[in-house]
């Protein structure tokens, strides 16, 4: 049976990390195994993909035999294809790189095990088709990211996971809230029995309580506006391979959740939700970025960076037309690929000059024309300047606002990419342009192929942004699956 | 989404092409001799300059907005590059990002006026706009217009967005040479010119664009009277000089006649003097033109050529200049005749900046090259092929200056329908009007005269404040304390605060009050208010009773109630769980916490209500409280779908084989969200050793 | 810990009939109330018992394995059984006649390993302290 291999995306990674925990002593083995795993994973998911493409339907396993609503039901639409892909992807490059960062006797004998988990989390998250599963997904996603963040930070910033954990857990707690409302309200847990349902509460208030609980859930999750504060502190105390995972993955399902819930389960008559998210991204896109300013570290600017970033998704999430869902699809895409990026370059600065404070580096642009000149494509496309590959969604975006009359969206977007790019020229000024500051250390020789993973991943953001064709296709389709409630329904509930 | 590369191949684009691969191999040859430092400076300043070209080459020819966009943007990326080429110097990385900022931020409206574009005529294909209906209100014309207009007045520094180009003049000389005279400010210029056929029809068109340009002429060339650096005045000529080719194409209502004259006139005449001016700044190493003087004797070649060109910028006969001024002062004359007060001040700024432009034409040749060289002024003598590029333009400049039928032999076929007048007009060498013939004469007068009067006088103007980086810092920490983003203490405030005013304003405008949803749902029993009633007053005595023992007490007490409550609702599973679960934590809690009983005494023992913070507290609490508790009023009510639950308490035997419902479905019909929180499990558990041990104790604790 | 002959007797006894009870909560679980979890909770109760009792506080030195092993394998049984099904081509976790039970032992195997070592490792690293 094919559909089985639903399953695997998130089977696999939960036996590599038993497999991980048992090899504890076999170092070298245990990241070839890694490496492995992940690839059989992609090429599950690409076997998947194509089938889904081929037959243009979505793949639907009922765990344990059960029909849907009763079971639950995984789904796997184009949308799921693209995400699992994507964070397979970066898994792989910045394990890969993160072996070059680490010296492999000072990696954490748990780092590896929760690292699986976690991916196991996003996977499931990406591919549940069940709001409790999803509560499951989000809770192993939780638990894992921040053992691995307390694991990996130092023992001096411990103290700022306390924010990421508290805040999260506030999520979980109302998400279980939710739940239990959704249930109440609706008798089902199902996404399709649920958008079955709902549509005949369309005009009922506690569909859209039920709604903004949803919305706070996952934009806790996605870093929207006010419900952003564990972000900023976090992510940088991470050593740079896993925060570039976490920046940009984790704020992703958030993300994901919204654009299923708006597209797949509930009702797309309900403007006040949308309207609510797009009152919320002009001060996500705005605000995020101006904090940027205040920061000195290289990866405090681009954790601001990355939440007005999420802003923009969220502009063609309230949007809510095929090409404004398609556009910010797009940029998701994008933005995983960019942050990461960056991230890992902000890395190799720090191999190099020991600190990514840009006021104590200088002076790369002479000494590594190639990390500078990787940086400055990346900064460009993370602002939306063309040619890059920020730049298409932010044409659709831009379209959709004006079509829609939303002036103060597309103002805020321009001025967000403006502002973007203002910080990226920051970085630059600072950290490239000047002349060295003294009290940096010797430039240190570092691991030359980490260079070329981080490279990898900047020609594949730029192969993006110069021949955006196929993958502007792919995500037209996938919002296209996305928004087709009538042939996820009737896909899944028999 | 109709986005192509495909390249448009007319006069216009032919004409601008031309010119900028001529000065752009000018400025190549110069900069060769210019250029001074290390060999991969070079490469770099060539690889920026030729990238420039490209990009530049790409917008002109390109045929669909968006790509046209896309050169636009790139141009300005490189410009960037090129003005912080001293990349090290602050001042320099000033100007390069005032100069990113103004022509970045002003392409975003070009690209809000593209986009327009493309939803209005369905297309994206310049060439096809202009046979296309705009099907959009006409409101959107104007504000397409407008984005557009405000894209080239960016790129081509006009009012207010003018302070870009004095101050790029940080870069070194090859690059004002091409991008500040001749190629980048130029844009602007060829987008209004491309734009033309499509939007000259809109009543908009004309006034701003003679408004916007009449401004920046005057004030650019009342600036380049005042300025001293060689290169500010320069730079304010130049955005003089554009005002004039906006204002020049807001003047030409039907069709365009000889704007290719008065384009490649400026950019030859610029061009030489930057280069000239490059050539004095290497030889003598002064900027400061009051300083110069008496240098034609030591480079004759290069007087001559910065005689001709500013000859040429001044409008005397003879050159091109003197022909270009002619045939505006001629069409205004013609249109002074509608008798518009418009008119009128756009002539007399147009004569203002004659006059200024001639003084200045003035001071840039007697004063430096005319006296005697003092003898502090320490000059090295230039080299021969240093100067040649400049020769060569000025020699064009008084070519065509004394053969206009020459270039009108040579370009009349460059015109372009819809954009050009037809049949055009010869360029006369001298005018038809009488009143012309005054008007020059009069302008050189008293252009002689202020040049005159500003011989000994130095005045300066202040400098426009432009904000920059650290004020962006100042106000991004602003903005950062106000949110309260360092205070992580301080976001469950926000955050929870969010939550419940979100969902008051979802269920604002519900007609039905909520207390309609309460009615029949909630019938409890003496037993559960009792129950209820203990579990609220262990819960505040959490809150309420001072030591960690006697809240550990408590809060576990709470648990076993909820327990209890389980139990009176018949959910014997869940009440032994939840019971067991209790009993663990409170054991394990207790084993830890009396070890750490030393540190484990600080307790806060202030009263409550004596901070405002902890006031907040508390209202955030109740807040919360009064949440919940409306939420499940609220949905207390008849559910709207008959639930699935009954389903498994129905079938748990004869399709899980097991009498026990919830655990079939923990373990059949839900088994996997069992497998995942089972994962939960141990990764919590993973979490808590890796933070507990250290890595050698993790596996070999057995001692 | 709190160290005294008769409670550590009588500590045995209760410790082999809590495991009992704790046994016959996990095999009757699918049909009454009790199942893994329940039973691995009351297991572990057992040993949180048995540590107090006893004289030195690590527990690890009164079992025979380590309890990383026996979450470990309770894991394994437990993603086992969601991939047997797919050997028969059925979908993932479908269960037949003795799967459930074995099911709820690697629930049970997983909660008694994790609450065992996350005591035997608080116990262990908070010896030193007062």
């Amino acid at each position: 049976m094919t559909s089985n291999l639903i399953v695997f995306p998130i089977i696999l990674p939960l036996i590599t990390s038993i497999l991980l925990i048992l090899c504890y002593k076999r170092l070298y083995f245990r990241r070839y195994l890694s490496i492995a795993s992940l690839f059989l994973q992609m090429y599950t998911i690409i076997v998947l993909t194509t089938q889904v493409i081929k037959e243009n339907t979505l793949q639907v396993l009922y765990v344990g035999g059960w029909d849907a609503p009763y079971g639950i039901a995984l789904t796997f639409d184009l949308l799921s294809g693209i995400m699992t892909g994507i964070c397979v992807f970066l898994a792989i490059i910045t394990l890969l790189y993160g072996f070059g960062y680490t010296p492999i006797k000072k990696e954490h004998l748990f780092k590896l095990p929760l690292f699986f988990f976690m991916i196991a989390g996003i996977q499931l998250s990406f591919i549940t088709g069940d709001l409790f599963n999803l509560f499951v997904a989000f809770e192993i996603l939780l638990i894992a990211s921040f053992g691995l963040m307390s694991l990996e930070s130092r023992s001096n910033h411990k103290k700022y996971t306390y924010p990421y954990v508290a805040l999260n857990l506030v999520g979980s707690f109302v998400f279980l809230v939710t739940i239990a409302v959704t249930y109440r309200l609706l008798g089902t847990l199902n996404f399709a029995d649920m958008g079955v349902r709902s549509h005949l509460l369309t005009s009922d208030p506690r569909l859209w309580v039920m709604g903004v609980m949803l919305i706070f859930v996952f934009g806790l999750k996605g870093a929207f506006f006010p419900l952003y504060y564990w972000l900023p502190k976090s992510y940088p105390i991470l050593p740079t391979p896993t925060g570039a995972f976490y920046a940009a993955m984790l704020t992703k399902v958030g993300v994901y959740g919204m654009i299923r819930l708006f597209g797949t389960v509930l009702p797309h008559s309900l403007g006040t939700l949308h309207t609510l998210v797009l009152v919320l991204a002009i001060p996500t896109m705005l605000l995020g970025i101006l904090s940027a300013f205040s920061k000195k570290s290289m990866r405090d600017i681009l954790c601001f960076n990355l939440i007005s970033h999420i802003g923009v998704i969220m502009m063609g999430l309230g949007l809510f037309t095929k090409e404004s869902l398609t556009a910010s699809l797009f940029y998701m895409i994008h933005h995983m690929l960019v942050i990461a990026s960056l991230f890992l370059i902000a890395g190799l600065i720090i191999k190099m000059k020991g600190s990514d404070n840009i006021e104590n580096i200088g002076s790369l642009w002479k000494t590594s024309p190639l990390l500078s000149g990787l940086f400055l494509i990346q900064g460009l496309s993370l602002s939306g300047l063309p040619p890059f590959s920020g730049f298409w969604p932010t044409i659709g975006l831009i379209r959709e606002g004006l079509s829609q009359g939303s002036y103060i969206l597309v103002f805020s977007l321009l001025a967000s990419s403006l502002l973007t790019l203002l910080s990226m020229v920051h970085i630059l000024f600072r950290g490239f342009w000047d002349t060295q500051s003294p009290n940096v250390q010797k430039p240190v020789p570092y691991f030359k192929p980490m260079v070329g993973v981080a490279g990898i991943l900047v020609l594949v953001s730029l192969g993006l942004g110069l021949y955006p064709e196929p993958v502007l296709k792919l995500s037209h389709d996938a919002t296209e699956m996305v928004l087709n409630q009538k042939a996820y329904q009737s896909q899944v509930l028999p | 989404m109709g986005v192509s590369l495909s390249f448009i191949l007319d006069g216009l684009s032919y004409f601008f092409g031309l010119m900028i691969t001529l000065i752009g191999a000018l400025v190549f040859l110069y900069s060769r001799y210019y250029m001074t430092g290390p060999k991969e400076e070079y490469g770099r300043f060539y690889m920026y300059l030729l990238l420039f070209m490209g990009t530049m080459l790409g917008c002109i020819f390109s045929n669909n907005m968006i790509t046209f966009f896309v050169f636009w943007e790139l141009t300005s990326i490189f410009s960037f590059c090129l003005i912080g080429f001293k990349y090290a110097d602050p001042e320099h990385q000033k100007s390069a990002l005032t100069a990113l900022v103004v022509t970045i931020g002003t392409g975003l409206y070009l690209l809000v006026g593209c986009v327009i574009a493309g939803m209005g005529f369905h297309t994206f294909q310049i060439s096809e706009m202009v046979s296309r209906y705009f099907t959009l209100p006409p409101v959107w014309f104007t504000i397409m217009l407008v984005c557009i207009l405000i894209g080239a007045f960016g790129k081509s520094a006009q009012f207010p967005f003018h302070f870009w180009l004095p101050s790029a003049m940080k870069a070194p000389v090859p690059v004002s040479t091409f991008l500040h005279s001749a190629a980048m400010v130029k844009l602007g210029i060829y987008a209004i010119a491309r734009f033309y056929p499509i939007l000259s029809n809109h009543p908009m068109w004309a006034p701003l664009l003679i408004t916007i340009g009449t401004l920046s002429m005057t004030w650019g060339a009342v600036r380049a009277v005042l300025s001293h650096q060689i290169k500010e005045i320069l730079a304010y000529s130049t955005v003089s000089q554009l005002g004039l080719l906006v204002l020049f194409y807001g003047l030409s209502f039907h069709g365009v006649s000889h704007d290719y004259f008065h384009i490649a006139n400026h950019m030859f005449y610029k061009a030489t003097l930057f280069m000239v001016a490059g050539i004095l700044i290497t030889s003598t190493g002064i900027r400061d033109i009051r300083q110069l003087k008496g240098l034609r004797k030591y480079m004759p070649l290069t007087a001559f050529s910065c005689a001709v060109a500013a000859m040429s910028m001044a409008g005397i006969p003879g050159t091109m200049g003197f022909i270009a001024k002619e045939h505006i002062l001629n069409m205004f004359f013609l249109l002074i005749a509608h008798q518009s007060l418009f008119f009128g001040i756009g002539f007399v700024c147009f004569i203002l900046s004659s006059i200024c432009l001639f003084a200045v034409g003035c001071r840039l040749v007697i004063p430096i090259f005319g006296g005697k060289k003092p003898p502090s002024l320490k000059i090295v003598k230039p080299r021969l092929p240093i100067q040649i590029p400049a020769i060569i333009l000025s020699s064009f400049i008084a070519i065509f200056g004394i053969f206009p039928s020459l270039w009108a032999f040579l370009f009349s076929s460059f015109s372009v329908h819809q954009l050009h007048k037809f049949p055009m007009d010869t360029i006369h060498s001298v005018s038809s009007f009488p009143v012309t013939k005054a008007a020059t004469i009069g302008i050189f007068l008293l252009g002689y005269l202020l040049f005159r009067y500003l011989e000994n006088k130095s005045l300066s103007v202040p400098a426009i404040p432009f904000p920059t980086l650290p004020s962006l810092a100042k106000l991004g920490s602003t903005v950062t304390h106000f949110l309260r983003l360092d205070k992580p203490l301080d976001y469950l405030f926000i955050v929870i605060g969010f939550l419940i005013c979100a969902t008051g304003w979802v269920s604002f405008g519900f007609h039905q009050p909520l207390v309609g949803f309460i009615s029949d749902a909630i019938k409890p029993s003496m037993l559960d208010i009792v129950v209820t009633s203990i579990i609220c007053l262990f819960a505040v005595a959490t809150v309420v009773v001072n030591g960690w023992i006697g809240r550990l007490i408590s809060l576990t007490t709470l648990g076993f109630l909820i327990s209890v409550y389980f139990m009176l609702h018949k959910a014997p599973d869940l009440a032994l769980t939840q019971l067991l679960i209790e009993s663990v934590t409170l054991i394990l809690l207790l084993l830890l916490l009396t070890r750490f009983s030393a540190s484990t005494k600080k307790i806060d023992h202030r009263l409550p209500f004596t901070s405002l913070r902890h006031i907040l507290k508390i209202c955030i609490s109740i807040g919360a409280g009064l949440w919940i508790i409306s939420i499940l009023i609220m949905m207390s009510g008849p559910p709207a779908s008959p639930p699935i639950g009954s389903f498994f308490t129905l079938h748990s035997q004869s399709l899980a084989k097991g009498l026990n419902a919830v655990n079939t479905i923990l373990v059949d019909f839900r088994g996997f969200d069992t497998v995942g929180e089972i994962s939960v499990l141990v990764i919590a558990l993973l979490g808590a050793l890796g933070l507990i041990h250290r890595q050698k104790d993790l596996f070999s604790r057995k001692s | 810990m709190f160290h005294s002959i008769i409670l550590y007797i009588v500590g045995r006894f209760l410790f082999v009939f809590i495991n009992l009870a704790a046994l016959y909560l996990l095999i009757r679980g699918h049909n009454a109330p009790g199942g893994g979890f329940i039973a691995g909770v009351t297991t572990a109760l057992s040993f949180v018992f048995l540590t107090i009792i006893s004289k030195s506080g690590d527990i690890k030195k009164l079992l025979i394995v380590d309890p990383i092993y026996v979450m470990i394998t309770g894991l394994s049984i437990v993603y086992f059984l969601c991939l047997y099904p797919t050997f028969g081509f059925k979908a993932v976790l479908t269960h037949s006649q003795f799967t459930p039970l074995l099911f709820d032992v690697g629930i049970y195997m997983v909660v008694v390993g994790v609450i065992g070592s996350v005591m035997s490792a608080m116990i262990h690293n908070t010896e030193q302290l007062p």
